[in-house]
C-alpha cells in the first residue's frame, strides 16, 4: 500500500460526483415506475373491461390495488433508502414494508373468505407468474441499477427490496388488465410468487450491489 | 464534507485525514498490525472517496464514515478468514516446505521424519492429532473432522495454526 499522506493528497485531487439524496433517488425511479405500468397497462395489456367499476364500486378490490401501490411504495423506498451507508438513521423505513404487506395479507384473506368463484384451467396458472415476472424486469434493472450506483451496506435487504417493488410492479400491471377474480389463484400464482422472488434477492444481494 | 462535496480539495484532504486518525483507535480493536490496520484504514477510505455523493450533508458524519468501516472492515475480516482456510486445505504443502537439512541426503526418509515427529510431538495435543490424521494417515479434513467429532471449519483452523507454528519451528531448528 502506498504512504498515507500521498494516498489522501491522490484521492482529494480526484473529480467529485454529483451528490444524489434519497428524495431524488426514489422518485426518480417511483416516476419511472408510473409511466412505466401506464405504458404497459395501455400499449401492451388492456385494462379489465369492469376496471372502472371494481374502481367505483367493489371495497375488497380497492384496498388490494391500495395496498399493492403501499407495497411499492414501501418496498422502494425502503431499498432506496438501503442504498445509502448511513441507512441504518432511517431504521423505520425498512419496517414500512411489513406494514404494508400485513395490510396486504389482511386484505387478501378477507376477499377469500367472501369469494367463490370458478377454477380457472390449468394453463392459465403459470403464464401468470411468468407475465408478472417479465413485467417486473425492466423496473428491477433500473432499480438495480440505480443502487449499484451507489453505496449500499446492506446490499441483501436493499436487493431484496428491489425485487419485492419490481413484482409488485408486474403483479399491480397484472390485476389491472386480467379479468380474474379467484383469490386462490391470485394468491398463489400472483402474489405468493413474491417469496421466491425475495429469496433470490437474499441470494444475490451481495453480489448484485458489491463497490 | 460539505465542502469537500462541493469541490474544496483542501477541505476534502482534512476530512480524509481526520477520518483515518478516527478510524485508526476503532480498528485497532479487531486487527492485530499496524500495517494491516493501515491497509484498511486506505480500503476505507478510498469506499468514503466512492460513496461521497450519498452523504447527506443534513445528517451528521460519523455514523456514515463508521457504516462504511464497519462494512469494510468486515469485507476484509471474511477475506483473512477465507484465505486461512484456503492456507489451511493445502496441508500438502508442509512437505515440500520442511526443509531439508543440509548435508544430509532427502532420500533418508527415517530422519526427516524423525525431524517433522519431534516439531509435531511438540505442538498442542489436539493440533498434534489432527496432523497425525490429515498428515500420516491421510485423512481428508472432511474425515478428521468427523474422525475426531469436530466441525470442518475448526478443523481445517486447527491444521492452519499447527502448519504455521510447525513451519516457524523447521525453520528455527534448521537455522541453528
Amino acid at each position: 500500500m502506498k504512504d498515507m499522506e500521498s494516498f489522501i493528497d491522490e484521492l482529494s485531487a480526484r473529480p467529485c460526483h454529483r451528490n444524489c439524496g434519497l428524495a431524488q433517488l426514489f422518485f426518480t425511479w417511483m416516476g419511472g415506475a408510473a409511466l412505466y405500468i401506464a405504458a404497459v397497462l395501455f400499449l401492451y395489456l388492456t385494462p379489465r373491461p369492469d376496471l372502472l367499476g371494481k374502481l367505483l364500486s367493489d371495497r375488497p378490490f380497492e384496498i388490494e390495488i391500495l395496498s399493492l401501490i403501499a407495497i411499492i411504495f414501501s418496498t422502494a423506498l425502503a431499498a432506496c433508502a438501503a442504498a445509502y451507508p448511513d441507512a441504518q438513521q432511517k431504521r423505520f423505513v425498512f419496517f414500512l414494508p411489513l406494514l404494508s404487506f400485513a395490510i396486504f395479507i389482511w386484505t387478501m384473506f378477507l376477499a377469500w373468505l367472501t369469494s367463490a368463484p370458478p377454477p380457472l384451467p390449468a394453463w392459465h396458472e403459470m403464464n401468470c407468474t411468468l407475465c408478472i415476472t417479465l413485467l417486473s424486469l425492466p423496473p428491477a434493472l433500473f432499480l438495480a441499477w440505480q443502487i449499484r450506483r451507489m453505496a449500499s451496506v446492506r446490499p441483501r435487504l436493499a436487493a431484496v427490496n428491489a425485487l419485492l417493488a419490481a413484482f409488485a410492479i408486474g403483479a399491480l400491471a397484472l390485476r389491472l388488465s386480467e379479468p380474474t377474480n379467484s383469490i386462490p389463484h391470485l394468491a398463489q400464482f400472483h402474489y405468493l410468487p413474491m417469496l421466491a422472488v425475495a429469496a433470490i434477492g437474499v441470494l444475490i444481494g451481495q453480489k448484485l450491489f458489491r463497490w | 464534507m460539505r465542502a469537500a462535496q462541493s469541490g474544496d480539495q483542501r477541505a476534502y484532504a482534512e476530512l480524509l485525514r481526520l477520518s483515518a486518525g478516527m478510524l485508526r483507535p476503532y480498528l485497532f480493536k479487531f486487527l492485530r498490525s499496524s500495517a494491516e490496520v493501515d491497509d484498511v484504514v486506505q480500503e476505507i477510505l478510498l469506499s468514503i472517496h466512492r460513496a461521497r455523493h450519498t452523504y447527506d450533508g443534513g445528517r451528521p458524519f460519523r455514523p456514515w464514515l463508521f457504516a462504511i468501516a464497519r462494512f469494510r472492515l468486515k469485507d476484509h475480516l471474511r477475506k483473512v478468514y477465507r484465505d486461512g482456510l484456503r492456507g489451511a486445505a493445502d496441508l500438502s504443502e508442509i512437505e515440500e516446505i520442511i526443509p531439508a537439512p543440509e548435508n544430509k541426503n532427502v532420500t533418508e526418509p527415517s530422519e526427516t521424519g524423525e525431524y517433522v515427529k519431534e516439531a509435531v510431538a511438540a505442538l498442542p495435543p489436539k493440533q498434534a492429532m489432527i496432523l497425525k490424521l490429515m498428515y500420516e494417515d491421510g485423512l481428508t479434513a472432511a474425515e478428521t473432522a468427523k474422525r475426531l467429532g469436530m466441525g470442518l471449519s475448526a478443523v481445517k483452523v486447527a491444521a492452519h495454526r499447527a502448519y504455521k507454528v510447525l513451519r516457524k519451528k523447521l525453520a528455527v531448528s534448521d537455522e541453528q
